[in-house]
């Protein structure tokens, strides 16, 4: 009972997987061998071919396991989510923020990643890094008054400079040092590296 | 076998390693008690650290987070009601009743000795069970390889997944992402789509760090900061429980050690089944059933036993087979990899040193793990209150920055975003994940194999099915599709029974 929403989720999920199936396939298309084809010899797009037939098969297997029992009518419910007990004390705004976060907090989650990976090679790993941190920590936090904004640059800046001198100079990891800033950070950190070690 | 022991020793005796392994147990502590956050958390966010380090002192953070990370969770199970992570959903049955009884104390006591226990049990397994294994799988044929791998990839779908077609489907999935790139046995580049990035296939670590770690940390991201309430009235004397206490459990300790071990073992499922299967084996073999639930030692024993004996086994089939047996091990087998080792029978000939002095490590790790965990709980327990809308994205920048620092490439963060998004859908269908993580990995050793063994016996398919390992292996196949469906329902069973229990218990 409770939700009267019906239950989708398995006829979807045979969806993606004929989807994926089906893309996997065509990628497999074109697949030119340099061996000679023999006795015993596999050419080498016949197994992901056999596998993406079979996962298309597997995806119309549930979803006609899905038709049945939605005929029966013995799917079992969506499950609602009930947060009420952390709710407790919470005034009806507050409530009504949380609930709108909830929402979108995955899909602006993966907006910022994109955006970020996109950028980092553009503009460098300390800039990107520091936008990226506000603003998803902002994000979390759920609370946009200018004051944690400001808060959340604060440690948006210090986390990035530990993360870049930590792992980008002393580690000698190789992630994007475009801008002036990296660029800098890293001269300095060599330059106290080396004054370090005369 | 003494000498190896020694070189092991030897390996290990230098202050990186042994600070290393220190600060790994600290920090899976804390990402065990921590709820939302685990171990592979842990190891993800010091992934890129690993790469720099050399081998040995790597591979001793490694450990010293898998052993902390297993036990951590018991600290929240206990003071806070909630199990810090999967592991220690069953600590909290018996652990939780405990604290509130006044016995907070006693409980903590008891699942810091018994994990610890509990990791001397799956240790002295992987100790004397590897070796021997591994000498067998060293004179396997191909085809028998072949096997081995569908062997494994039916155990796994077969436990993890409640519906079997949905599990057969993401394990396909695996396998196909595993077959992108140039292929093993003639170099043919397939399934690129001209992206000479694909060329050389997929790396396993931004996978994995896409579908577990990005994946998850998202879906924490949803539940925001809880305000819970700690218990901190407590005070550990000696381990909380005496010496008749202890001689009563240890049949108890004993089963649960074995029941760990042995789910270890099996691949793609960890210590979040053992410590419930454990707990219900306990509890229906007991003199006292009826004490389950109420706050009964026992209940406690059985968890903290079973979760930490899981570490042990889950490494014999990485160590013996190359085949990792839960997530964790999954990562590990990326991070062999990056150190230049080629996981599989031989590492156990080849690299016999680093193999022992993983095995020293991973005894430190525990002797580490009770010592942090009896004298540092109440820096631990301030740990809980930590903020976590701070914590993940900067877990993800690490995250990301690990995956880009394997290749020296931005295109291996786009593999994580990618993998991160496809985790999310999956979960949202209720799609098992671990099916897709084991066709990865064994999707190139079955199919090179299978390839292989059809250019020996020149297409003949007899002889692919007639080497006395593989119709055992073949065997075992049918038996797991058989038997692993009984497990899992005795595990749900086990999960109502002690939630029922629970709810009892409250009224």
């Amino acid at each position: 009972m409770g939700n009267n929403k019906k239950n989708f989720k398995d006829l979807i999920a045979g969806l993606v997987v004929m989807i994926i199936a089906a893309f996997f396939y065509w990628t497999t298309l074109g697949t030119k061998s340099f061996m000679k084809m023999g006795r015993g010899r596999l050419a080498p797009d016949a197994v992901p071919k056999t596998i993406a037939g079979l996962m298309f098969a597997l995806g119309i297997i549930i979803i006609i396991k899905w038709f049945i029992a939605f005929k029966r009518g013995t799917l079992p419910p969506l499950e609602a989510e009930d947060d009420s007990a952390d709710c407790e004390g919470m005034t009806e705004q507050q409530i009504k923020t949380r609930h709108l976060f909830q929402k979108i907090t995955m899909p602006v989650t993966i907006l910022f990643v994109f955006l970020y990976i996109l950028f980092m090679p553009e503009a460098g790993f300390v800039i990107s890094t520091i936008i990226f941190l506000t603003f998803q920590i902002t994000l979390l936090s759920t609370d946009m008054s200018l004051g944690s904004w400001v808060k959340n640059l604060i440690i948006a800046v210090i986390a990035a400079l530990a993360i870049y001198i930590i792992f980008g100079c002393a580690f000698g990891l190789a992630v994007p040092k475009v801008s002036s800033v990296d660029l800098y950070l890293n001269d300095l950190y060599r330059l106290m590296a080396g004054a370090n070690q005369n | 076998m003494w000498e190896l022991v020694m070189n092991g020793l030897q390996q290990m005796s230098n202050s990186l390693a042994i600070g290393m392994t220190a600060f790994g147990v600290f920090l899976g502590v804390m990402f065990g008690c921590v709820p939302g956050l685990n171990g592979n958390t842990a190891l993800v966010l010091v992934l890129p650290l690993t790469y720099k380090l050399p081998r040995m002192a790597a591979f001793a953070l490694i450990m010293g987070i898998y052993i902390g990370s297993c036990s951590g969770g018991l600290i929240s199970a206990i003071l806070l009601n909630i199990p810090g992570a999967a592991s220690n959903v069953a600590t909290q049955f018996d652990g939780s009743p405990m604290a509130r009884k006044g016995e907070a104390g006693k409980a903590l006591g008891t699942g810091i000795f018994y994990s610890f226990i509990g990791s001397l049990i799956g240790f002295a397994a992987l100790f004397f069970l590897s070796g021997p294994i591994a000498g067998i799988a060293i004179n396997f044929g191909k085809a028998d390889y072949f096997w081995m791998a569908f062997f494994a990839l039916t155990m796994v779908i077969s436990l993890s997944s409640k519906n079997l077609w949905k599990g057969l489907a993401v394990a396909c999935l695996g396998l196909l992402c595993s077959f992108i790139g140039a292929s093993e046995v003639d170099g043919t580049t397939r399934m690129t789509m001209g992206m000479h990035a694909l060329d050389a296939g997929i790396n396993l670590i931004p996978a994995l760090i896409g579908i577990y770690a990005v994946g998850e940390m998202i879906n924490a991201s949803k539940s925001f900061d809880k305000k819970a309430k700690i218990i901190t009235n407590y005070k550990i004397r000696g381990f909380g429980f005496t010496w008749q206490e202890f001689k009563e459990q240890f049949v108890n300790m004993i089963t649960s050690g074995i029941v760990g071990t042995f789910i270890g073992i099996l691949p793609g499922v960890g210590g979040m089944t053992a410590n419930v299967v454990a707990y219900s084996v306990s509890k229906s073999t007991s003199k006292h059933p009826e004490k389950y639930g109420t706050g009964y030692m026992g209940g406690v024993v059985a968890s903290e036993t079973s979760n930490n004996a899981c570490v042990g086994g889950a490494m014999i089939p990485l160590f013996a087979l190359g085949i990792p047996g839960d997530t964790f091990t999954a990562v590990m087998l990326g991070a062999m990899m990056v150190h230049g080792l080629q996981p599989g029978p031989l590492v156990m000939t080849n690299n016999a040193d680093f193999i022992y002095g993983i095995f020293v490590a991973l005894m430190l790790a525990n002797i580490f793990c009770v010592i942090l965990q009896y004298y540092g709980i109440r820096i631990f327990v301030r740990m809980l209150a930590v903020p976590k809308h701070i914590l993940l994205p900067i877990i993800m920048v690490l995250s990301l920055v690990g995956a880009i620092a394997i290749n020296n490439r931005i295109f291996d963060a786009w593999i994580v975003l990618v993998f991160g998004v496809l985790g999310i859908v999956m979960n949202k269908l209720e799609f098992p994940i671990t099916p897709i993580i084991l066709g990865f990995i064994l999707g190139p050793l079955a199919e090179t194999n299978l390839r292989r063994a059809l250019m020996v016996s020149r297409g003949a398919l007899l002889p692919l099915i007639s080497n006395t390992p593989s119709i055992v292996l073949i065997a075992l196949s049918v038996l797991s599709l058989i038997l692993a469906p009984r497990l899992l329902a005795k595990e749900a069973a086990a999960n109502i029974d002690v939630k029922e229990a629970d709810d009892e218990g409250e009224i």
